[in-house]
Order: C-alpha cells, then structure tokens, then sequence
C-alpha cells in the first residue's frame, strides 16, 4: 500500500496586498503525477517555491514522507528528496552533458575528489550517469556541449541533472517552455519515462493544455492563489467556470 | 641576427614563459574557485626559492655532496611542501576573510599579505640575495650551434611542459577536474547539486601553491633570491593574466608565453623599457580583446 508523499494544508503567502497563495491544500500519494494548471498570477511557481523551500509561508503546514518540514531550509529539503527544475534551464554551460550528468551523480553518491584519478575510473558515476542520459535520449550527445544541442534536448538535461540527485519527489516548473511544438511530446514522452523509472512523485506545472490533456490522470486548477478544482482531467477541464478561467477574455 | 641568437633568444623565452606559466596558473586556478586574484600568490615563488636556496646549503650540498638527483630533486620537494603548509596557515584563511567581499577591498588584502610576507622573509632569511647555483653548473652546457647554453634551462623547460600536461589531465580529466570545474563556473549550482565546496577551494589552494613553490625553487639556481622578488614576479605574472585572459587553462599558457616573448625581447633590445613594453602590450590586448586572448571561456 502507497502512503501519503505530500500533505499541504491551508498553506497561505501573501507578497504586500497580494494573496499569491491563499489557503491551499492538498495531499499526494507516493508516486503520483500531479499537473498544476491555471492562468498567469494563479500562484503556480509560488506553490511550487513554497513546497522546494525557496520561500517560506506565512502559515500553514508541508509534511513530506511523514515528516514536517515546512520550516526546513531548500538545502535541507534537497537531502529528505524533494527537487525541483526551474522555467529557465539550469545546466553548467562549460561542461559536456555526461559531465553534466557525472558532476550531479558523483555530489549525491559523495565520491572522493582525487586529483590522480580519471574520471574514466569513477565506475559507479560514470555507470549511473549513462544509464540517465539513456533513459533521456541523451545518448548522442554525450560529448557536446547545452549550447551546442536541441533546446529539448537541454530542457531533458536539465531534468536529468535533477533526478541524479535521486528525489522522492519532484517539481517541475514549465518543462517545455521554451521547447518547440514540434519536439514537446517528444520531450514529454522521455521526462515522464524517466521520472516513472525513477520511481519519483512529481508535480508539474504546465499551461499548454494540449499536454495537460494527453499526460495527466489528476488536475490541479489554481486561480488567484486558491484551488478551484481537483481531479481528472477529463471531469475539471470541461466544466464551464474552469475553462473560462483558463482561457480567459478569449474564451468570454 | 644570426641563427644561433635566435635559437638562445627562443629557448630563453621559453625558459621564462615556464617559471611565469608556474605562477599565472596558479593565480587562474584561486580566481576560478574564489573568484579572487591573489596579489599574494608570488610571495609562494619566492618562498619556494628561498626555502631551495636555504636546504641547498644548510643541508643537501653537506649530507649528500654533488650528488646531481638530491641536488636538483630535494629543494622541489622541499619548495612544494614549505609552499603548502605557509600557504594553508597563512595564506587561505586571508583568502576565507576576503572571499566575497568586493574587488578593491580583496586587492587590497592581498598586497598587504604580500608585504608581509616580505618582511617575513628578511626576519628569517636577512636581506642579503641568496643564491644556490650548484645544480645549474652541475649540469653544465650544452652546444647550440656556435654557442653554449645551460642544460639546467632546458631541463627546467622540460620539467614544465610534465607540469602542464599533468595540471591539464587534473582539470579536464581527473575526478577532482570536473568537480573544480563545476565550482569554477557555477558556485551556485554546484552547491545546489551537494558539491562539497570548501574541499574544492583547499583542494585547489594546495595546487597552486604546489606550482608557486615549484617555480621558485626551479628560478633559484639561474638567479638569486633577495627582498623584491615577489613584487617583481607579481608585476610581470599579473600582466601574463591580463594578456592570457582570467580562469582557463589555455589563457595561462598564452599569457605566460607572450609575456616572456616580449620580456625577453625587450630585454635584448630595449632593456630599459622592459616594463613599458609589457604594459603596452597588455595596453593593446585589453583594447582590442578585453577578456584576454584566451580568456572568457572558463575552465
């Protein structure tokens, strides 16, 4: 039996006037995919803030794994596995993607830093590190550098260096903003068989509907800092009063 | 100029462009992990050269004579461990103070440890130059066509080039690179990923002052050692810096070579502006390239 990975309750943030979250709450269960979809200003990416510990609220719980750590520091929450990619990719332009991919295996696993040693005999990373980039299509591009491959590509990177660090849950804001229509199922379709291999419980905030639609079984709907719905796609979606929220003066 | 000049003139040149290359390197590698120029950084060439001077005649020419390998090999090892040890006590908790606290104020830091270190070194060693030139006559010389030219530089050359190639292989291939890397270009992420900062940033200290007190101890036998030293090598390696570029591999190297090409053709040619050459080279390398002609890539 899978037990509860996250439990938000009445969690509330206010920036000066404004209610940017304003009494949400929650749960999730271990290795469930959760979508979170609303219009600009709904209070996603402060949801999201709250949760990776990049902000604290001004009240309200977060209990992960059954422990409470709302008041935990990010660095802290990195350590119990919660992690999170940002809109703007966050790779280390200068180093090659299995680089990229070794420097973020070889931080969790906490291996020496022996000068003598090559990074050829570093087995265990290496191992790891191609078994990511295999499961994210990066298998090509293992000797270039982000700027020198596909912005899918890059965002899949970028995905990748976060699961290294081996999360129980994760957060992804945007995954394939940035990407083009042509590659973003594409880009879907690995992150998510990634995340599923993984094992990893993930929330994933998304405005494109398209791929709301196509990979989400539950929906989360914010509008101004509150939830407005929650459930499958199928059911939240079509009611009136979401739809018209989500496609705004264009749908009225 | 004939043949055989140009050949002195190159081997010279190179022979400079290593002791230099030993100091700019090492400069690089503590502004890639602290984001600092180490204006102290030469005071570690003259205390290699200063520790080599003293365990050259205080001890190694009385317990081991003109044997050739204790005389060119124990003031090494001798340099590159005083070098460390002065460098971890003295040198990085200065650099901890300073780190993050603004380009003027860590200049600043960094000249002061400079002079201090100066002062030490007249306590302990006195202000007369010091000299230990036994290895470089041991090894006698060697022709170049219609000339003579001393074994010991092209040894020292030699030495160097090992050097680089094995400072190359810890940055771009060892396990230790790809971690300095990751903190040379991203403090942030890295620290983000878990990355164990502040035993890169020993780490790398211990490097750089590993190569300092090298250089030192391998300039020793060609010259001598007295108070000034440092300020002279600071001059000349912060102009190498400049020119080469800031936090790479590549901008070392160039730097430190074209530093000593036109030093040592100043030299030849217009000895009393050697300075003012350099400086209007570095002059044109900022006008033309600003980030160095190697530099702006990183690590």
């Amino acid at each position: 039996m899978l037990g509860k990975i996250l439990q938000v309750s009445g969690l509330r943030k206010y920036f000066g006037g404004v209610k940017a979250v304003d009494g949400v709450s929650f749960t999730m269960d271990e290795g469930e995919r959760l979508f979170i979809v609303g219009p600009n200003g709904a209070g996603k990416t402060t949801l999201v803030n709250l949760i990776s510990g990049y902000i604290m609220p001004d009240s309200g719980t977060i209990m992960f794994d059954g422990r409470d750590v709302t008041r935990l520091s990010l660095a802290s929450r990195v350590g119990v596995g919660i992690a999170r990619s940002f809109q703007l990719v966050n790779v280390f332009w200068g180093l090659t993607v299995l680089e990229n991919l070794s420097i973020a295996v070889a931080s969790r696993l906490k291996v020496n830093t022996n000068m003598f040693k090559s990074l050829e005999s570093y087995k265990a990373v290496l191992e790891e590190a191609l078994e990511l980039a295999e499961l994210s299509g990066l298998t090509e591009v293992l000797d270039k550098r982000p700027s020198e491959i596909s912005q899918g590509d890059r965002k899949l990177l970028d995905i990748a260096i976060t699961l290294a660090l081996k999360p129980k849950l994760v957060m992804l804001d945007e995954p394939t903003s940035g990407v083009s229509t042509r590659e973003k199922f594409e880009v879907m379709d690995r992150v998510l068989k990634t995340l599923h291999r993984f094992g990893a419980s993930s929330i994933i905030v998304e405005h494109d509907m398209e791929v709301v639609k196509k990979y989400s079984n539950r929906v989360l709907v914010m509008h101004e800092g509150k939830i407005i719905g929650d459930g499958a796609p199928s059911d939240i979606l079509s009611k009136e009063d979401v739809r018209r929220i989500l496609l705004g003066e264009a749908y009225a | 100029m004939s043949l055989s000049l140009a050949a002195l003139y190159a081997l010279d040149t190179l022979f400079y462009a290593s002791l230099i290359f030993l100091i700019v390197s090492g400069l690089n590698i503590i502004y890639g992990v602290l984001r600092i120029v180490n204006l102290a950084h030469a005071t570690l060439f003259a205390l290699g050269a200063y520790t080599a001077a003293w365990i050259t005649s205080t001890y190694i020419v009385k317990v081991f004579g003109d044997s050739l390998i204790a005389l060119i090999a124990l003031p090494l090892l001798t340099a590159a461990i005083v070098t460390v040890i002065a460098s971890l006590a003295l040198v990085m908790p200065i650099l901890a103070y300073a780190h993050g606290k603004g380009d003027a104020f860590q200049l600043i830091v960094t000249f002061g440890l400079l002079l201090v270190f100066e002062e030490l070194f007249q306590i302990i060693w006195g202000r007369a130059p010091l000299a230990a030139n036994q290895a470089y006559f041991a090894l006698g010389f060697m022709d170049l066509i219609d000339r003579k030219y001393p074994v010991y530089k092209i040894m020292v050359i030699t030495f160097t080039g090992f050097l680089a190639v094995i400072l190359w292989y810890m940055i771009y291939r060892s396990r230790f690179g790809l971690v300095f890397r990751a903190v040379a270009m991203d403090p942030e992420m890295s620290s983000a990923l878990g990355v164990n900062i502040g035993r890169v940033v020993v780490m790398a200290i211990i490097l750089a002052s590993v190569l300092a007190g090298l250089g030192g101890a391998l300039y020793l036998p060609v010259a001598s050692i007295a108070p000034g030293v440092s300020l002279e090598f600071l001059i000349i390696a912060f102009v190498g810096l400049v020119i080469g570029g800031l936090g790479s591999f590549a901008g070392s190297l160039i730097g430190a070579f074209v530093v000593s090409f036109f030093r040592t053709f100043s030299i030849i040619f217009i000895p009393e502006l050697e300075l003012v050459v350099l400086f209007a080279v570095a002059a044109l390398v900022l006008l033309v390239k600003p980030e160095g002609i190697g530099g702006g890539k990183g690590w």
